[in-house]
């Protein structure tokens, strides 16, 4: 009788060390999904940011077809899309993340002026090279190959980057893409 | 008799004990019950999250790579109709924004949306959606946004947007429209996220170019 006292504590211990290990799974479970959540929204404001970057690009091709080719053509070096760059323009200036911008609210218009954001961030042409020239065709076409960044920043720990990768065809008179 | 009776031992258990172990099954379960509540609603809340996420995105992937330029009209909330009065381009905005922002986006005008209303999920929770565009046309800044590029052995030339494009439908020289999307909830079933103090947001920034000109 005497050796079977000690098993209750066993007993107690167990059931309360499983409860502790299934509670801590689920928090566990939780917080992951509150942290997948938050990463999908960081990875989706810096995608359209990259889109929009790509954009951009694609804008100054169209309109200075030729200008571009010419870079080219000359033995140009360096990035001949480097002004696209989303800060070094007043009005897509993003800036880095201000406490401010926690506030921003459209359904309050007086949260939400003319030229601000609701959050930090940045696009970039980190690179952009001449693939091809198609000079026979009746309708002169280069290629180009455009390389994006941008970076969203939502606060402290809160930055996500991603890059954006796309050949096109401009026709080299037109701009049509 | 009784002396039998009382050698014999007491296995039994008094009402005292199964109170006092009640008590303490009680305490144990008080927490774990208070612990599955908020998994449920933090269940909820997740779920809640996801719609507000895929909505956003909905709304920003129609803006960025469907929605005509033109169409898309600067304010807060923005506007959205053909200037050109294209029945296509017409019957593709009356078909899609209802379904981009649910009820409240119409307006006295049957060819013209506004970037905002009100979403109710199956499980009941509201949400809001609005987009604000901005041009970011010549006029719209001190310093608007210009093309530059510098060919070797040059000086880097400046081209202003207005001596790359005509006025657009809207009478501005304009290449570029910024747009903020917005969706915001509440985590009370049925409650609109404007009157609840507690809402949640979620943002989306794009910069649409002109490529269709």
């Amino acid at each position: 009788m005497h050796k079977k006292s000690g098993i209750a504590v066993v007993v107690v211990l167990f059931f309360a060390f499983s409860i502790a290990i299934i509670f801590f799974f689920m928090a566990h479970s939780n917080t992951n999904l509150a942290f997948q959540n938050k990463q999908t929204v960081y990875q989706m404001q810096a995608y359209y940011l990259c889109h929009s970057g790509m954009q951009h690009a694609k804008l100054q091709l169209r309109l200075l077809p030729k200008e571009t080719y010419e870079f080219f053509n000359a033995n140009g070096v360096g990035n001949v899309l480097e002004d696209i760059d989303s800060s070094r323009h007043v009005p897509t200036a993003m800036g880095v993340f201000k406490n401010e911008q926690a506030t921003y609210d459209l359904f309050e218009p007086s949260k939400a002026p003319d030229n601000t954001f609701p959050y930090g961030g940045k696009y970039f042409v980190e690179s952009v090279a001449l693939t091809g020239s198609h000079n026979r065709m009746k309708m002169i076409q280069d290629g180009y190959k455009v390389v994006v960044k941008a970076e969203v920043d939502s606060g402290p720990s809160k930055k996500f980057s991603t890059e954006l990768i796309e050949e096109m065809i401009v026709s080299r008179f037109t701009g049509g893409i | 008799m009784q002396r039998i009776i009382k050698n014999m031992k007491r296995t039994g258990i008094t009402f005292v004990e199964v109170c006092l172990a009640f008590l303490i099954l009680a305490l144990v379960a008080l927490p774990v019950f208070h612990f599955l509540t908020g998994a449920v609603k933090d269940t909820e809340r997740f779920y809640t999250e996801t719609i507000a996420i895929s909505r956003a995105k909905f709304i920003m992937d129609s803006l960025m790579f469907q929605m005509p330029w033109r169409a898309i009209g600067a304010g807060n909330p923005c506007v959205f109709e053909d200037r050109k009065e294209v029945s296509g381009v017409q019957a593709f905005i009356s078909k899609a924004i209802p379904k981009m922002f649910g009820d409240e986006c119409s307006t006295v005008d049957p060819n013209v949306f506004k970037g905002d209303g009100i979403y109710r999920c199956r499980k009941g929770f509201v949400f809001r959606a609005r987009v604000k565009v901005e041009d970011l046309d010549q006029d719209s800044s001190g310093a608007p946004i210009q093309f530059t590029i510098a060919l070797p052995g040059k000086p880097k030339q400046f081209f202003q947007i207005k001596d790359l494009v005509p006025k657009d439908d809207y009478g501005k020289f304009n290449l570029i429209k910024k747009i903020v999307v917005q969706v915001k909830w509440s985590n009370s079933k049925n409650l609109d996220p404007k009157d609840d103090p507690n809402a949640k947001s979620v943002f989306l920034v794009g910069f649409k170019s002109d490529l269709e000109g």
